[in-house]
């Protein structure tokens, strides 16, 4: 969406106009849906986070701010991923996975490349709860580990393990699925 | 950037979408308020999160009406309490008189023949007696009995020595009734009987109830600030994640360490504080009736958020922290009105930190008002404002305790009475 257009619909949603939120809605609900599945692989549990992630940006639109916020559908996605976060620590505390014998596949022969975005969503929907979070909020969020232990009340090294651990699992997979192509 | 393959996994992704949930902006917008629908949950289960969030935010209305509602109804039990605290034994003889005759004989389900031999026995009473009573009936203007304190002689008496000799009156019945043992009216029998009419009221009266009660050992059960909403947040469970976690632009430099890494500790800028959440369970041992001392067991809950900066960007985190606390204090009773009780308490508390950065104890002083409403001669609910002092513990802990060593907390409880005078 160009900025002006969140602009315009920002302000039309603070003037009371509910077509305006709709629109809103129909806009941001797709990416910020793929968001939400990324951290939780139970469908209803991402339909419920959607749901109140969409309250909470409509409920603190006035405080956003373009210059400092970036753009709307910037913004909303880490309002997604704060409430799937938080989701998550109210479900159970964090807990690390594991999962050894992995082969060890160098970088050079992953070809992410050819991967379209459904397949890739699909594989860290697949990951273990522990690596999934720690994955997304490490390479798709570009968290430190010391920001990601903060979050998740864990250590760094845990994080950092738990990272290194899900890029393998990851690694073998999608070796797996070319190869299946 | 991670200069890795996870770098394309992140930009494939950037563009990605999936298809929403049929219905759902119904539902959000049911859930805003904006189409007039009750909002679900999806099943029964768990409720939704929107939904749960929209009920806890009516949470302090509905505490703040809930006590608006209990002083009205306090007040408005004193007023009536005020205006109907002496004719009720008068009433309620009038409705004795109108039923049956003096001694209220077809309420004992007695027969006519025995209605007409205590008739003759009324003829046969002393002209003294009977002139007693109908003293009583000009002054009311309505035809009934006074009790029976009244026809032997006893208007004079106090409350107390009528119920103190609530039996003895059908003993001195003049010796004319012809009545036999299985024809003489149950003595107990509450709707007949006015001395225990006047004992029943006598247990009735507030005042008496209330410092009745005050000479009872107390359990209370309270909470305090569990309603209020956190300093300067609406909601302070979502202050944990609220922007910590908020990714910051790309590092301009891929050869840097990311971030967070090999930088010093951040400078906290800002503080927002939640009013200390307590409950508890305390017990008062009466030493006179005024005076009563407690102690009890709480669990309190602290939570800051601080703000800070690294690199331009502004991180927030909490920091939570759960004490078990041990207070002892003193409660002493300064005016008691209707259902009404109003005392002023003053104590200490010692708190250890069972969950949480703090490692030393805290020491507390508290000290307020306190406003009690009885509900019955056993349970009582009231409020107390105190206003408490930390003193400082010279730890490095970040809480409330340190920024606001003094405070005002509103704590609400549950009183019962485990000893009953009657």
């Amino acid at each position: 969406m160009a900025k002006t257009e969140d602009e315009r619909l920002i302000k039309q949603i603070l003037d009371g106009q509910r077509n305006a939120m709709e629109e809103l809605y129909r806009r941001l609900s797709p990416c910020l849906f793929a968001v939400c599945r990324r951290y939780l692989s139970d469908y209803e549990d991402a339909k419920d986070v959607l749901q109140e992630t969409f309250i909470k940006i409509f409920s603190s639109l006035a405080t956003f701010r373009p210059n400092n916020d970036g753009t709307l559908r910037a913004w909303a996605a880490k309002i997604a991923v704060n409430n799937s976060l938080n989701f998550l620590r109210s479900r159970r505390p964090f807990s690390v996975s594991m999962e050894e014998n992995l082969p060890d596949i160098p970088d050079e022969e992953i070809h992410a490349e050819r991967l379209p975005a459904e397949a890739i969503q699909r594989l860290i929907e697949g990951l273990p709860a522990g690596y999934r979070t720690v994955f997304n909020l490490y390479a798709i969020e570009q968290l430190s580990h010391k920001q990601i232990a903060g979050l998740l009340g864990i250590s760094e090294a845990t994080s950092a393990s738990q990272y290194h651990r899900a890029k393998k699992l990851l690694r073998t997979r999608i070796t797996k699925l070319l190869k299946d192509e | 950037m991670n200069n890795d393959w996870t770098d394309i996994l992140r930009e494939r992704l950037a563009e990605h979408t999936e298809t929403p949930p049929a219905g759902l902006w119904e539902e959000i917008d049911a859930a805003l308020g904006n189409g007039g629908r009750q909002h679900k949950p999806l099943d029964g289960r768990q409720e939704r999160p929107a939904a749960k969030a929209r009920r806890a935010s009516l949470r302090p209305w509905l505490y703040a009406a809930a006590a608006c509602a209990l002083l009205v109804i306090g007040l408005f039990a004193v007023l009536k309490t005020e205006k109907i605290a002496d004719p009720m034994p008068y009433k309620q003889e009038t409705k004795l008189a109108q039923a049956g005759t003096a001694t209220g004989n077809t309420a004992t389900g007695q027969t006519a023949e025995e209605q007409t031999a205590e008739e003759q026995t009324a003829e046969e009473q002393t002209a003294e007696d009977v002139q007693t009573v109908e003293d009583v009936q000009t002054v009311d203007g309505i035809k009934f009995t006074r009790p029976q304190a009244i026809q032997c002689g006893e208007a004079e008496n106090t409350e107390e020595q009528t119920i103190e000799k609530p039996e003895e009156k059908p003993e001195e019945k003049p010796t004319g009734q012809a009545q036999t043992a299985e024809e003489q009216p149950k003595p107990n029998k509450p709707i007949t009987s006015p001395t225990n009419t006047l004992r029943r009221q006598t247990n009735s009266n507030p005042r008496r109830r209330t410092s009745s009660a005050a000479s009872a050992i107390a359990l209370n059960l309270y909470a305090a600030n569990i309603s209020l909403p956190s300093l300067g947040s609406t909601d302070a469970d979502e202050l944990y994640f609220g922007e910590a976690i908020m990714p910051g632009p790309a590092n301009p430099d891929p050869m840097q360490p990311p971030y967070g890494y090999e930088t010093p500790e951040p400078a906290i800028r800002g503080k927002k504080h939640a009013k200390p959440r307590r409950i508890g369970l305390s017990a008062a041992y009466p030493v006179n009736r005024r005076l009563s001392l407690s102690a009890g067991i709480n669990l309190t809950r602290l939570s800051t958020e601080t703000t800070y900066e690294r690199q331009g960007l502004t991180y927030r985190k909490e920091h939570r922290q759960t004490n078990i606390g041990l207070p002892v204090g003193a409660t002493y009773q300064l005016l008691t009105h209707a259902p009404l009780t109003l005392y002023l308490t003053a104590g200490a508390m010692a708190e250890q930190c069972i969950a949480g950065e703090e490692k030393r104890p805290q020491l507390s002083l508290f000290g307020g008002a306190g406003l009690q409403l009885n509900l019955t001669d056993a349970l009582s609910l009231y409020a107390e404002p105190l206003l408490t002092h930390y003193l400082d513990n010279g730890s490095p802990a970040i809480n409330i305790y340190k920024d606001r060593p003094t405070d005002l907390d509103l704590r609400i409880g549950l009183r019962l009475n485990l000893q009953h005078p009657h």
